[in-house]
Parts: structure tokens; C-alpha cells; sequence
């Protein structure tokens, strides 16, 4: 053997212990990443992700859980996060063992409007998100944003949102003024601008519900109706569904959007889960109450 | 038996040879190759340092727990990617000013106008016309994928010069003016700046690619095609001839039978029974061709190199070999293509085709007989060939053998082919 080969062949059984080296850990590494997106696959969890709007805490949607419970038989465990200006992120409630389809709400200490706030709170959940998919290994949510959260969804979903072992399957936003106070289509703010040029990076799968509120033929009060239906031209074409909805009559005032009876039908048939046991609901009762309601 | 093919064998070697070195053409891009061999050698163990060390999901970073740590310091591999992109990134431009200079000085004609003119010519027809008149480029036409067009521009160029340019006149320095000379050229360069121009805006107005990339990546696509074997070996021998004809270039193929709906209903598969045995479709891209088809990268480097080691007599494989060998490891091989060179020299087309066909072989015989299961789980980027099917069947041995054994059987593959090279070189050195 010539001194050349020699050379070279040392160089080459220094590179095969190397790989030998390398071997223990990828097996450790493998054997551990497949059993976590095993876990990941096998999770049958499909949580609602709630975010309230500005001026509103983690407790927004207490009632409207309550409303949903009364209803569905106590099913849905809650459990609300608070995320502070420095990341931290502390937390109420419970997920009950075995609740496959909890409410999570997710708040900020900083919760003001306009849209620097916006920016920063959607940072501020893709935190608390990223924290809520480690420790629940849920591979699929659906997502309600009252208010400015629909605004935070729709900037997590552009800018932080680019996971592919978890999808968003739908999105209901409740009086979320895509252009701000804006009465008219024609003056678009800074902020549906930046939205409608990211548009491409929302999942093209998902199924999304915008809801407004109208007192009059205007707004609810406080959204512009036309604030509300420049939404289209962000989710339109680019989700599978985009569908309207204009909810009207008692409680469809902005802040009351919530507890609206309407609205919380709308999220049963279109957000949660049909397969739900039906046994602890009153026959037909419930239904009928809320057509006294509405009348 | 022996004697005969090894006759037959040399026969061939020496009919290359007299083709080979009889065409200018192809001494010219022989030249050019050799040229960018130190920067394709840069560029890749650069590129080995960002993709399996310093980058988030690589290698080394998933299997020693990193990627968090590397998150917060990102910058880490900003160096690295732009001395890539700086070096193994621009191959093509590059090799257009090599081909122009070696084009022009073939023909007796200014070499150094010529091989700027070539780079260039190059840049302007990747030139990418954004409408806020930045300057951008694309960046699939400069880099190892597009060699081809490099090549092709230069020697194109380089020609130009051979018709529209005066004969230098060396042996007269007194009487040559720089700007003499310059104004010699100024015709050829003029049309070709020219020419590059109107493509380039040709190209950007009709927005096509003329890179066989995208055709391929349609290819997969065809749902009815993407799960037979024979699909997937045709690919498999498709790209190989690509990449000897520099018309493609690995970081595409790494893509290959990733995404795809068959990947996905293996992945599914194998989570929802928590085994990757027994796939409903175990002979796809992702199963032969990433693991199996190209350990060390396209055409089964690794073997190549370790051909080399075993059987060559020549210093410069020898060294070429070492150099290349850390990248080759990790699958990027353009500093053995080009350095050697294996890219369009028809000496080694052969085993180049022929071993990723017969691993891919192996591999899939393996599976059928029910040794190994099917290589289904993600690996991380810069995963070293060798060890790409050990970890994405979740840490199977027999995956591993099947590995070893697929260089093995390269290496016997290169052998003959190394002997033959050895033997045409040494009648070289004896006619010397």
C-alpha cells in the first residue's frame, strides 16, 4: 500500500468512527421525535382558542362558556392564560382529563388598542400558543377572536403561525374591524394594508366565519359594519370558506356580541364539534326559549 | 471472462479519451471546471457548517439538543450562508467567465475581455426585473443547478469573440495600447451585452424557468405515477443524468418525495399503527431515491470517493478525494463533481447512472422481502447519507446494513472505472 493510499484510507476510517460517534444519539434523537409526533397524531384534542378584544381580559368569555355549558351538558372545561408585557405567561382554570374539545382564552396585561398593540399581542399569543401545543399535544384548533381579537388572529395567522403538525381548522372573528373605525372600502388603514399583502400566508384550508353586529344599518354601536365586511378581502379566495354573517335584533350591540344567543348558536354549529353527547341537553327546550328571545 | 471486459472496458476508455481530448469543447469545459473547483470546495464545507451545525433544524443541533439555544443566536449562521451563497451560489456566473476565457484562448483571441464579458453577459440574463428597480438576481440561474447555462453562455460568448474579435498580437507589446485593445473588442462585447439584455428581458417578460427543476418537481406531482417502483426509478436515473449534465443540482432533489401526497399517507400510516412497517406505498422517491439512491449525494458520491481511496494511483484524486470527503458524508458532493471532474466526463457516466439504479434496487428488493421497513420518518437537514436510513425507519439496524452494503456494492461499481482511469493516465505520463 502506497504512502498516498495509506493517507487517505486513515482519513476515511476517522470519518466512519465519526459516524459511529454520531450513531447513539440519531437513534436517541429518532426514537424520541417519533414518539412525540406519534403522541402529537394519536391527541384527539381539539381545543377552541378564544382571544377577547382591547380592554377586555381573560374573563370575556366566562359567560358566554357558562351559556355553552348550560347547554351542552357541562362538557367544555376552561382554561384562561394571561400573558404579561414580558412574556410571561400565567394561568386560571383547568383542562378537565378526557375533555377532548376545552376553551382556552388567551389575554394580555397589555390589552389597548390600535395597532402597535396589535403587532405586539400577536407576538404575545403565538407565545402562549407555542407554550399551550407542548404541554397539550393537540394537532388541530379552532379559533373565536371577539373585537380586536380577530385582528390578532388574523396577524398570528400571517406572521407567526407557520406550523405543519397543527392546523387551524376554523376561525370565527366577532365584530372585527379589519379597517378600524373606517366607514368606507375606500380608505384602507395601515394595518388591513399589511394584512391584505400578507394574505397568502393564512392557511388556504381553513373554513372562516366573520360575524357582525348591527344596531341600525350602520354599526353595532361602536364597529362599522363596513369595517367588518373589509375582512373579505384578506380570508376571500385565499380559505376554503369565507362566509358573513350579520347578526342583528336584541344583544347585537358590540360589547354584547358575546353573550348574544344568536351568536353562540353560530359558534355551536359552525366552531364545535357535532359528535358531542346530545344526552344531557334538554330536547328542543333551549332552542325554543331563544326563539322567544328573538321575537 | 475477466480479461475480456477489462479489454472491452479499456477499449472504451480509450475511445472516450481520443473524443474527449480531440473536441476543443470539451477541454475547454474540463478547464473551466477545474477552475471553480476551490470555490464549489468553499462554498460546500461552508454550506456543511450552516446546514449541520449552526442551522436551527440541522444535524447536529437536533441529535446533541441545540435548536433552542441556536434560535436565540440565528446570527450565528448569517457568515456561512453568505459565504455560500457568495462562493457555491454563483458557480454558474463563474463558470462563464471560465469557459469565455478558455473559449477565447483557444481561438487565439483576447482572454481577459472575453471572460468579463462572459461573467457579465451571465449576470444579465439572471437578472430578475423587479418593478422598484432593485438589483436582484435569480438565484436558481447562479448556482450549481445551472452549470450547464453557464457553461453554454461562455463558450457562446467566447465564440463571438472568435468571429467579430482581432487575432491578439502577443509578440508585439510596443505597438498594443490597452485601449487598443479595447477597442478591438468593443463589437463582440457591445452585441453580446446586447443579446444578454434582450433574453434576460424575454425570459422575465414570459416568466419561465428554463431549468429542468420545475418540470421534475411537476413530475411528482402526477398522483397516479408517484407510487411505482418503476416511477421512482425512473426519476431516480433522470435526475442522475441531470446532475452529470449540470442541469440540476441537489438542494432541488432534497425537496423530492419529501412533500407528496404518498409521503403523507406513509407518515400517517406509520404514526396511526406506530410502526413504519408495512407502508401502503414503500417504493416512493422518499423511500429509494434520499436514502438510498444517493448516499454521499447524486450518483452515490461517497462510493465514488471511497473507490478512490481503495484503487487510484493518482495524487490528484487522492487529494481531491480528501477534500471532499467531510461534505461527501453529509451528501453534498459538487466539490467531487467538479474537481474530479465527474460532471460530463464520459469516463464515468456508467457507474454514475448505474449505482443509484442498483441501490435503489437493493433498497426496494430489501423491503420487498420484508428485511427493513420503509423509510418513512423525517430526518433532519444535513443528515449524513449513510446514517439517513437509520434514522428515518426510527433506528433500524438491518436499514443500516442495507446502507453499508449499498456502498459496498458502489465501490465495486466505481472500481473497474478508477482502474480504467489509472491506466489511461499512465499511458498519458509514458507518452510524456
Amino acid at each position: 500500500m502506497s504512502k498516498l493510499q495509506r493517507k487517505s484510507l486513515i482519513l476515511l476510517g476517522l470519518s466512519f468512527l465519526f459516524l459511529g460517534v454520531m450513531m447513539w444519539p440519531s437513534a436517541q434523537w429518532t426514537r424520541q421525535n417519533v414518539a412525540t409526533l406519534t403522541k402529537r397524531h394519536d391527541s384527539k384534542m381539539s381545543p377552541v382558542i378564544f382571544i377577547p378584544g382591547s380592554s377586555a381580559t381573560q374573563n370575556r368569555f366566562d359567560e358566554l362558556v357558562t351559556k355553552l355549558n348550560k347547554k351542552r351538558g357541562n362538557k367544555h372545561s376552561l382554561l384562561k392564560l394571561t400573558v404579561d408585557t414580558n412574556n410571561h405567561i400565567s394561568y386560571s382554570g383547568e383542562i378537565k382529563p378526557r375533555d377532548n374539545e376545552p376553551f382556552i382564552v388567551v389575554g394580555f396585561e397589555n390589552n389597548k388598542d390600535g395597532y402597535s398593540n396589535i403587532k405586539k399581542q400577536a407576538k404575545w399569543f403565538s407565545i402562549a400558543f407555542t407554550a399551550l401545543a407542548k404541554k397539550y399535544q393537540f394537532n388541530n384548533f379552532k379559533a373565536v377572536g371577539h373585537s380586536n381579537g380577530g385582528l390578532i388572529y388574523t396577524a398570528f395567522l400571517e406572521n407567526y403561525f407557520n406550523r405543519d403538525d397543527i392546523t387551524v381548522k376554523k376561525l370565527m372573528t366577532i365584530g372585527s374591524p379589519y379597517n378600524f373605525e373606517e366607514t368606507s372600502l375606500a380608505h384602507k388603514s395601515q394595518m388591513l394594508t399589511d394584512f391584505i399583502a400578507n394574505r397568502k400566508k393564512i392557511p388556504s384550508n381553513l373554513s372562516m366565519y366573520s360575524i357582525a353586529g348591527t344596531e341600525n344599518f350602520e354599526n353595532d354601536g361602536i364597529v362599522p359594519a363596513r369595517s367588518v365586511e373589509a375582512g373579505k378581502y384578506i380570508y376571500q379566495g385565499q380559505v376554503k370558506h369565507y362566509t358573513e354573517i350579520t347578526v342583528t335584533g336584541d344583544q347585537a350591540q358590540h360589547s354584547d356580541l358575546p353573550q348574544n344567543q344568536q351568536i353562540i348558536n353560530l359558534l355551536e354549529q359552525y366552531i364545535l364539534s357535532k359528535t358531542t353527547n346530545r344526552m344531557n341537553q334538554p330536547p328542543k327546550a333551549g332552542a325554543n326559549s331563544d326563539d322567544e328571545q328573538e321575537h | 471472462m475477466k480479461v475480456i471486459v477489462q479489454s472491452k472496458l479499456l477499449l472504451f476508455g480509450q475511445w472516450i479519451t481520443r473524443v474527449q481530448t480531440n473536441h476543443p469543447l470539451y477541454q475547454i469545459i474540463q478547464r473551466s471546471l477545474t477552475l471553480l473547483f476551490p470555490f464549489v470546495l468553499i462554498g460546500s464545507l461552508s454550506q456543511l457548517i450552516q446546514l449541520t451545525l449552526f442551522n436551527r433544524h440541522s444535524f447536529i443541533a437536533s441529535i446533541f439538543h441545540f435548536s433552542t439555544w441556536l434560535t436565540k443566536h440565528n446570527y450565528m449562521q448569517v457568515p456561512f450562508n453568505s459565504l455560500t451563497s457568495l462562493t457555491l451560489g454563483i458557480v454558474a456566473a463563474i463558470a462563464a467567465f471560465a469557459t469565455a476565457r478558455y473559449t477565447a484562448k483557444y481561438y487565439g483571441r483576447d482572454e481577459q475581455l472575453a471572460s468579463i464579458t462572459g461573467l457579465v453577459a451571465y449576470l444579465l440574463l439572471a437578472l430578475r426585473y423587479t418593478p422598484n428597480g432593485e438589483l436582484t438576481f435569480n438565484a436558481n440561474l447562479l448556482g450549481m443547478g445551472a452549470l450547464f447555462f453557464g457553461l453554454l453562455v461562455g463558450y457562446l460568448v467566447g465564440l463571438v469573440f472568435r468571429w467579430l474579435g482581432k487575432a491578439q498580437q502577443v509578440a508585439n507589446p510596443n505597438n498594443g495600447s490597452i485601449v487598443g485593445r479595447s477597442l478591438d473588442s468593443l463589437v463582440p462585447i457591445s452585441l453580446v451585452v446586447v443579446t444578454a439584455i434582450l433574453v434576460g428581458l424575454l425570459l422575465n417578460w414570459l416568466e419561465i424557468s428554463i431549468l429542468p427543476d420545475q418540470v421534475i418537481l411537476k413530475l411528482q406531482n402526477l398522483k397516479a405515477n408517484q407510487t411505482s417502483l418503476i416511477f421512482s426509478l425512473g426519476i431516480g436515473v433522470l435526475v442522475t443524468i441531470l446532475t452529470f449534465f449540470g442541469l440540476t443540482s441537489m438542494p432541488t432533489l432534497e425537496q423530492f418525495g419529501r412533500d407528496g401526497f404518498a409521503a403523507t399517507a406513509n407518515l400517517n400510516y406509520a404514526f396511526l399503527h406506530h410502526t413504519p412497517w408495512h407502508v401502503p406505498y414503500p417504493f416512493t422517491l422518499g423511500t429509494l431515491y434520499g436514502p438510498f439512491g444517493a448516499i454521499g449525494g447524486t450518483g452515490g458520491t461517497l462510493a465514488l470517493v471511497i473507490a478512490i481511496f481503495l484503487f487510484s494511483r493518482q495524487r490528484d484524486q487522492h487529494l481531491i478525494g480528501r477534500w471532499s470527503l467531510m461534505p461527501v458524508l453529509f451528501n453534498f458532493n459538487s466539490a467531487v463533481l467538479t474537481g474530479l471532474p465527474v460532471l460530463g466526463n464520459g469516463l464515468y457516466i456508467i457507474p454514475f447512472l448505474l449505482v443509484p439504479l442498483v441501490n435503489m434496487g437493493i433498497a426496494a428488493l430489501a423491503i420487498a422481502l420484508n428485511l427493513m421497513p420503509a423509510v418513512v420518518y423525517n430526518v433532519p437537514l444535513g443528515t449524513p447519507g449513510l446514517l439517513q436510513a437509520f434514522i428515518g425507519t426510527n433506528g433500524n439496524w438491518m436499514a443500516l446494513v442495507i446502507s453499508l452494503l449499498n456502498v459496498f456494492v458502489g465501490v465495486l461499481i466505481y472500481k473497474p472505472f478508477i482502474q480504467l482511469a489509472n491506466r489511461l493516465q499512465e499511458g498519458v505520463d509514458q507518452d510524456v
